[in-house]
């Protein structure tokens, strides 16, 4: 029987759904007992989607810089130009 | 180091946009997430055939993305600069030769990577011996059974003393895309050990695959899995903290007795 140290250490793999089947059914069946871990596993997912929505809410840069495109512009031009 | 100017000045002209518009509005609808933007095939055939709008349209997708990574590596902002400058001109120079058996996302934290660890390093010479292009030994190190990692809630024999609390939001995705959330978050990951972040970094924010972040860290898959859980559950606890200690409100908390 998984304790709750386990279930929390695991609980990333248990997301991602990276357990063995016999670790998976044992996290199952703590989590079904549980309301600590249930819990802690409902707001990692929630910190994950937190990280996530990092990721997606940038600006993209709208300026370059034009000696980065002289760079560009020099690699590409045709040779004995 | 290569003479690039400071800022970045030249606008991205709208025929730029119009240019590789279609393509890239329809992978953002397909998924908000950024692998669909660098894996379009057709971006990279105009890279190769120099096509400078789709090449300010990557430099403007991706700048601040590889300075934020190049941040998790090293604190010095000239090493950081030039990382991602010594980036743009290898992708310049070898988009040519890229053969896309990787994403182009990848490709381009990989050259990230071992810039910065190069430059890094080479900085760190001025006052200590190092072996250049060492990478980060809290990554290569395996890690092993922690006790400070622990969650802090739980007892010697492994279970809850202090179970977690519900954070009793209405609306959890928009507290999540809230500013001053995404400033939680971003904090905790300022604060968390290297290792840590370049993991979550590459593998939650940028949304790369488990193996790709194993490849471009030159990490294994075991200690990927544990690096990324242990930072993942930092975030927890910093949300955890930052909502216990919220007055509680509208969208607030109703939690720990007040």
């Amino acid at each position: 029987m998984m304790n709750c140290r386990e279930v929390t250490t695991s609980a990333s793999d248990y997301i991602e759904r990276r357990l063995n089947p016999l670790t998976r059914l044992g996290m199952l069946i703590h989590l079904a007992m549980c309301k600590g871990c249930r819990l802690y596993v409902r707001q990692l997912r929630l910190a994950i989607r937190g990280l996530r929505a990092l990721g997606t809410t940038r600006q993209p840069a709208s300026v370059v810089d034009p000696h980065l495109l002289e760079h560009f512009r020099k690699a590409n031009r045709p040779q004995g130009d | 180091m290569v003479g690039l100017g400071r800022g970045w000045k030249v606008r991205a002209g709208p025929e730029y946009s119009l240019s590789l518009g279609v393509s890239i509005t329809n992978a953002a609808k397909a998924s908000p997430r950024n692998a669909d933007f660098e894996m379009n095939e057709d971006l990279i055939s105009r890279l190769r055939a120099g096509d400078e709008a789709a090449f300010s349209l990557l430099v403007g997708e991706y700048q601040g993305r590889l300075v934020r990574l190049a941040r998790s590596f090293s604190r010095n902002e000239s090493v950081i600069e030039e990382a991602v400058q010594e980036t743009w001109l290898a992708v310049i120079r070898g988009i040519g030769r890229f053969e896309g058996r990787g994403s182009l996302q990848s490709w381009l934290f990989s050259i990230l990577v071992n810039q910065t660890r190069r430059l890094a390093s080479k900085e760190k010479r001025h006052d200590e011996t190092g072996n250049p292009g060492t990478p980060n030994p809290n990554l290569t190190a395996e890690p092993r059974g922690d006790p400070d990692e622990d969650e802090p809630g739980l007892n010697v024999r492994g279970r809850w003393e202090a179970p977690p609390v519900p954070w009793g939001l209405e609306d959890p995705e928009s507290f999540l895309l809230r500013e001053e959330t995404l400033t939680v978050i971003q904090k905790a990951l300022s604060t968390m050990p290297e290792g840590q972040r370049q993991v979550v970094l590459l593998c939650d924010v940028e949304g790369v695959s488990p193996e790709e972040a194993c490849n471009i860290l030159g990490v294994s898959g075991t200690n990927q899995r544990v690096l990324l859980h242990r930072a993942r559950a930092r975030i927890r606890r910093a949300l955890d903290a930052y909502l216990g200690a919220k007055p509680t409100g509208e969208s607030g908390p109703k939690r720990r007795g007040g």
